[in-house]
């Protein structure tokens, strides 16, 4: 064995729970760079492809709903997360099904969106707001599974105690408010600039 | 769990709340802007810091950001 591999192997072994929490995340922080590098790819493109120009079929109510619901949704998964992290698994199983929830009800507006636009997705608005939502959505749909099944390792005892043992759901919470963050660009850019 | 985790997560979820309310209130403003504005190049002068303020509010205090250089054992 080298040395190089002894002493990546001697940091793994030897790591204190706060030393491979903070591992944890650093990783999951890398993923999120990653990932908003597609999003800003996606934003990008949807100046390329039509400007400033947003057609007036656009439904704003519809719109500003969903971001209220998505916006909403990030402090039930906050509340998950605080519960699960001081030990009350009992609120942070309720509040993750919340926010899976409501997570879906975002989906479903998405899925009405798409049913009634009025543009094509052939035009460069209709090609950009199709492949940004859709990228988001795909998103959203794997974060509402990752939440129900952190409420499953809830109910399996995964998280009693909280503190460094909740990492899995605090992981998870993460992951729902970079949905969230990644929203709050695209709801200004596909809906509001004109 | 103790009084004093309870009190601890009461605070937290207080200050969720917080931040929800701001978060709000710049999206109504948002809007507000859209409707307001005529010019696009204006409007994306008003969002585009209003998007960035939402943002850092998100990772700040929702995805625990400072969390990443705190020292091991408080960021536990």
């Amino acid at each position: 064995m080298t040395a190089a591999h002894s002493t990546v192997h001697g940091a793994e072994g030897h790591a204190s729970p706060a030393r491979l929490l903070r591992m944890n995340r650093m990783g999951l922080w890398l993923f999120f760079a990653s990932d908003a590098l597609v999003f800003a790819l996606l934003l990008s493109a949807r100046f390329y492809l039509d400007g400033l120009h947003t057609p007036p079929e656009v439904k704003q109510i519809l719109g500003l709903v969903m971001t209220s619901i998505l916006l909403l949704s990030s402090l039930t998964a906050y509340r998950a997360e605080t519960a699960i992290e001081h030990g009350n698994i009992a609120r942070g199983r309720s509040m993750l099904l919340l926010t899976a929830v409501m997570g879906s009800v975002f989906l479903a507006g998405v899925v009405m969106e798409w049913m009634l636009a009025e543009f094509s997705p052939g035009d460069g608005y209709g090609t950009a707001f199709f492949s940004m939502t859709g990228m988001h959505a795909g998103h959203v749909a794997s974060g509402v599974l990752l939440l129900l099944m952190a409420r499953r390792q809830a109910s399996a005892g995964k998280f009693d105690g909280g503190g460094t043992r909740a990492w899995g759901a605090s992981g998870i919470v993460m992951y729902w408010h970079f949905v969230d963050v990644v929203w709050v660009f695209f709801y200004p850019v596909l809906y509001l600039i004109h | 769990m103790s009084m004093h985790g309870a009190d601890a997560e009461q605070r937290e979820q207080s200050a969720g709340v917080r931040v929800i309310a701001i978060l709000a209130v710049l999206t109504i403003i948002e809007y507000i802007a859209a409707i307001a504005i005529g010019a696009s190049v204006p409007l994306l002068v008003v969002l585009t810091p209003i998007a960035l303020v939402k943002a850092w509010y998100i990772l700040k205090d929702f995805m625990h950001l400072p969390r990443l250089w705190a020292d091991e054992e408080e960021a536990a």
